[in-house]
């Protein structure tokens, strides 16, 4: 009998209980890891279709149509980000309360982008005027495009590192946030997402509104090849530590090739009219992305640009063992729900997008 | 009957009061330390009437030690960084929020209630098979309100195939086909 028990699940869960805090503080690395990654390419169509939004949609009948290709889909894209910050907090508090007292005000400027975009999609349809949708449409647009600018800054700032004194206090000021390297790092999210938006919604619309997104597609693929080039010089000029991982495990240059095949892939997919390929890539360029950073920030997870051994590290900024124990615990009951309920909602609302009573 | 309009408030009012008793009941701490007790289950008070708090071994980065309670107070859990404008800052701008979005929703929900409620288009008797619920969610074509899908029961019409769409989907092996027994 007692043979035959560590091959049953229950029992696979209790061998989390001898883990040491170390190795689960890795577990919830790459667990934030892949939060993040599901969070850019799920809520970066989103956010990429509302910075499209003005200049795509000419009518009030295409305005409703890019909006409901996201209705069903968009709240649930930005609970990855809830529970990115939610674990955050959990697992790395000491990373947690630096961070977020480091960006208190960009954090509140996304907090009121992030609400004035959500209640814009309930309603803009209440009212049948014409001042009243613009408005909406307006605020549609500010919200999306101010997100992920300062999703962009917020890396950016991460990957320069920001200025932590011995205790992990950031010392540095809201103006030195926005610096001309994080700038064009929030230039080049807002041009990676306004593509990976086109693409979006081009799987998600027909007939002659879908015609006229292949220029858009074509145009915003441009803009962001350029920004890309220039970028990845930039970072390789300025954070050698972008690339020391690598030193030590070179088996992960696959990833930045990937992410270059990812990248050319996609102006091939568009050239043959296949879409959802087209939208597989740039998925995939995203995510190569997000590895790049997340490899770029190992093993750290704040890195100090005043002294860097006042970083906060993977282990120094981690729970205690029962605290992120629990979490483990929780973590592997939750994430089957949420994985089930998201494919649900891809699922049952898969195909193109129609207009009816129901609609926004 | 117009006093009823205004009942709206004292919800509203009992939560605010409700959340604001908990905030401040809580003080001086942010995570309350645990509470002493005796064998009877009953908070031990100290000689001046304060009551007594579990206490937790604290190492200093001198190596000493310290026994502290075993909470944290809220001057200690306050942030060093974020200054005093900032957090103006944000109430602020909370504030601009939650008066824009409170004008807005009692301006809608004023012209849906004098607008009265829509009739139904059709019949609606109930019960929804479950059946039925999985064929609407399996089936695109089949994306429209309840109401219609109960009034189109026993219409047996041939149903459309799903149209062929190249979006990114899990294995699109078994799409139920719609024709339900009734």
């Amino acid at each position: 009998m007692i043979e035959t028990l560590p091959d049953c699940g229950a029992l696979r869960l209790v061998a989390i209980l001898d883990l040491s805090r170390e190795t689960m503080a890795y577990i919830w690395f790459v667990i934030l890891a892949i939060l993040l990654t599901g969070y850019a390419i799920l809520d970066g169509f989103d956010l990429g279709v509302g910075i499209l939004h003005p200049f795509v949609a000419k009518t009030d009948r295409e305005r409703r149509l890019v909006m409901n290709s996201i209705g069903p889909l968009w709240d649930g894209n930005e609970v990855w980000l809830v529970t990115f910050g939610g674990a955050l907090f959990a697992a790395f508090p000491e990373a947690y309360a630096s961070v977020f007292s480091a960006f208190y005000l960009p954090l509140m400027l996304l907090l009121c982008a992030l609400i004035l975009r959500a209640v814009t999609l309930e309603f803009r349809s209440k009212v049948h005027s014409t001042a009243w949708r613009t408005v909406w449409d307006v605020l549609f647009f500010v919200g999306s495009l101010l997100a992920t600018f300062l999703f962009g800054v917020a890396v950016g700032n991460l990957m320069l590192g920001i200025p932590l004194d011995e205790n992990h206090e950031f010392t540095g000021s809201f103006v030195q946030l926005l610096n001309g390297y994080s700038l064009v790092a929030g230039l080049l999210a807002i041009c990676a997402f306004a593509m990976h938006g086109a693409i979006y919604l081009s799987l998600k619309t027909e007939g002659d509104f879908q015609q006229r997104l292949t220029p858009v597609m074509w145009r915003t693929f441009a803009v962001f090849a350029v920004v890309y080039v220039v970028m990845t010089v930039w970072t390789l000029m300025i954070a050698p530590r972008a690339t020391a991982t690598f030193g030590a495990m070179p088996v992960l240059w696959i990833v930045p090739i990937l992410n270059g095949l990812a990248l050319m892939n996609i102006p091939r997919a568009i050239h043959k009219r296949n879409t959802a390929y087209a939208f597989f890539s740039s998925a995939c360029m995203i995510a190569a992305f997000v590895f790049l950073f997340i490899t770029a920030l190992y093993p750290f997870l704040v890195p100090a640009s005043s002294a860097p051994s006042n970083s906060l590290s993977i282990v120094n900024a981690a729970s205690s063992a029962s605290t992120l124990r629990i979490m483990l615990v929780i973590a592997l009951i939750g994430m089957p729900f949420v994985m089930t309920y998201t494919g649900l909602t891809y699922w049952t609302f898969r195909g193109k997008v129609k207009l009816d009573e129901t609609s926004y | 009957m117009w006093v009823y309009v205004f009942t709206v408030l004292l919800a509203v009012a009992a939560n605010q009061v409700g959340w604001i008793a908990a905030e401040v009941g809580r003080q001086p701490w942010i995570v309350h330390p645990p509470v002493v007790r005796n064998d009877a289950g009953e908070p031990v008070f100290d000689q001046a009437g304060f009551l007594e708090y579990e206490t937790v071994e604290v190492e200093l980065p001198d190596g000493s030690s310290q026994v502290r309670h075993a909470g944290l107070r809220t001057d200690d859990g306050v942030s060093k960084v974020v200054e005093a404008e900032q957090v103006a800052a944000s109430i602020v701008m909370f504030l601009f929020i939650y008066a824009l979005l409170g004008s807005v929703w009692l301006f809608v929900l004023n012209r849906k209630i004098q607008a009265g409620p829509e009739p139904p288009a059709q019949g609606f008797d109930g019960e929804v098979p479950l059946k039925n619920l999985l064929a609407v969610a399996a089936d695109p074509s089949e994306r429209r309100s309840m109401i219609d899908v109960e009034a189109e029961r026993g219409n047996d019409t041939a149903v459309s195939e799903p149209e062929p769409s190249t979006e990114l989907k899990p294995n699109d092996k078994s799409a139920p086909n719609n024709e339900e027994p009734t």
